[in-house]
């Protein structure tokens, strides 16, 4: 029997090799939560410090009436919340929290993205697409309704065979399927959650907003020239490749892509541009 | 300007380390979603702070403490903790395909080791770190360290016995 000695052990610790998965890490993302934390942070100890020199200069009775007039501000929360949502509040990518009180946050498809829905791609406001474990996104429509409500049209049922996995992918279709009402954080609240609810106004299924689409002014720069300039279009590279099919080969479908403009040559190009830096000239 | 040079930055340390940082993750806590959720945090509160910790030296001693502290903490919470130990039996070595059977036994034999140990074996020598700054990052004593190294290796060696006395077995 081998027993190793201890530094054989501590080399072998040393070295390890361990082959990584498909990679889910979003610096776009780590860098808008570090700037949202930096900046709660100087709004804490700005408010702090100014809280303390209010109490300590105006005294008691303007410390109280700041109180009262603070109160009011936060009862008027859920107002915003619950006011009514148009289609183009609820543009963009939406990460999945949780589905049927279950937390999905840390599941993923077999390309490594994070269960979620992408709503008003390509410009075409009342459009859902939401990925399952493999295939193409499952897309479809869905209707504002005057009085508040929603209505999601989901696709037809379609059989997608995908490998083997030891975890239970969400079924987004049927969670959207299901939702009769939506409510979102009021702009501003970053990120914003949204919430699916059912007739009786129970929770469906939370989702938490994909910042990195608010920095697709940079991805242009970054990845076409420093005067490309964002058309406001997003989309998936699903969508890409349906229009130049050998577009970003190493990319999941499911990712997004947004459009930039430049000129080359005396002439406007529109690229397709990833928020890991790949382009795709259209 | 100067937040675009933090950026760019940034992003070249994160290129430069983001796979051992996953690595160093999964050793940890012994599921690969987890240890990636860990990391995209780590990096946030990483770059909140950046221009600190760059100013002070390398941001590496920095990066282990967040990651340390947000494993320490979702440890801590107790229907996160009963996930994670149910996904490193079933679905997070099956995700991991090691390239050489030899380090594969290595990796399942340390996500056997108990959790302190495990977490000392991976600082002092996956991540090179002295025992004083060990016992300064986990903030306990350097006595404290080398006996949980001690022990740790010890608990390496059994888990390592253990499986080839299993394969052995099954031939």
């Amino acid at each position: 029997m081998n027993i190793e000695p201890a530094d054989d052990l501590i080399e072998r610790i040393a070295a390890v090799s361990v082959a990584l998965p498909a990679d889910p890490l979003d610096v776009d993302e780590a860098i808008h939560a570090g700037t949202r934390r930096r900046q709660r942070r100087r709004v804490a100890v700005t408010v702090t410090s100014a809280c303390a020199a209010v109490l300590a200069v105006a005294g008691s009775v303007y410390a109280f009436r700041s109180f009262y007039q603070r109160a009011d501000l936060i009862t008027a929360g859920p107002k915003l919340a619950a006011s009514v949502v148009t289609a183009d509040q609820l543009a963009g990518r939406w990460i999945g929290v949780d589905v049927n009180a279950h937390d999905i946050s840390s599941w993923r498809d077999a390309s490594g993205l994070p269960a979620n829905i992408i709503i008003g791609a390509d410009r075409a406001a009342d459009t859902w697409r939401a990925n399952r474990y493999c295939g193409p996104l499952v897309a479809g429509t869905f209707a504002v309704k005057a009085d508040g409500s929603f209505t999601f049209e989901p696709p037809a049922p379609s059989f997608q065979s995908c490998p083997m996995t030891t975890s239970v992918a969400p079924d987004l279709p049927d969670a959207i399927a299901r939702t009769v009402q939506v409510e979102v954080d009021p702009v501003g609240s970053d990120p914003r959650t949204l919430r699916f609810l059912n007739g009786a106004g129970q929770p469906i299924a939370s989702w938490r907003e994909d910042m990195t689409i608010r920095s697709a002014a940079s991805w242009c720069h970054t990845a076409v020239d420093a005067q490309a300039v964002y058309t406001g279009i997003f989309t998936t590279v699903e969508e890409v490749r349906a229009k130049a099919a050998t577009s970003f080969p190493d990319v999941p479908g499911g990712a997004v892509a947004v459009y930039c403009t430049t000129v080359e040559q005396s002439a406007t190009v529109t690229y397709a541009v990833t928020a890991g830096g790949k382009k795709a000239k259209l | 300007m100067r937040n675009n040079r933090a950026e760019a930055d940034f992003r070249e340390w994160v290129l430069q380390n983001r796979a051992r940082l996953r690595t160093t993750a999964f050793l940890l806590c012994g599921d690969w979603f987890l240890a990636d959720d860990l990391v995209q945090d780590t990096l946030g509160r990483l770059f909140s702070r950046w221009h600190k910790v760059v100013s002070s030296g390398d941001p590496s001693a920095y990066v282990n403490r967040i990651l340390h502290n947000l494993y320490a903490d979702h440890r801590r919470r107790p229907a996160r903790r009963e996930i994670s130990e149910a996904e490193v039996d079933a679905s997070s070595l099956t995700t991991t395909a090691t390239p050489g059977e030899r380090d594969d036994d290595l990796v399942r034999a340390l996500l056997a080791v108990p959790q302190g140990q495990r977490t000392v074996l991976i600082l002092r020598f996956f991540e090179d770190l002295s025992v004083t700054q060990t016992a300064d990052l986990l903030n306990t004593s350097a006595g404290n360290i080398k006996s949980q190294t001690s022990r740790g290796l010890k608990a390496l060696r059994c888990a390592l016995m253990e499986q080839q006395n299993a394969s052995e077995g099954a031939l």
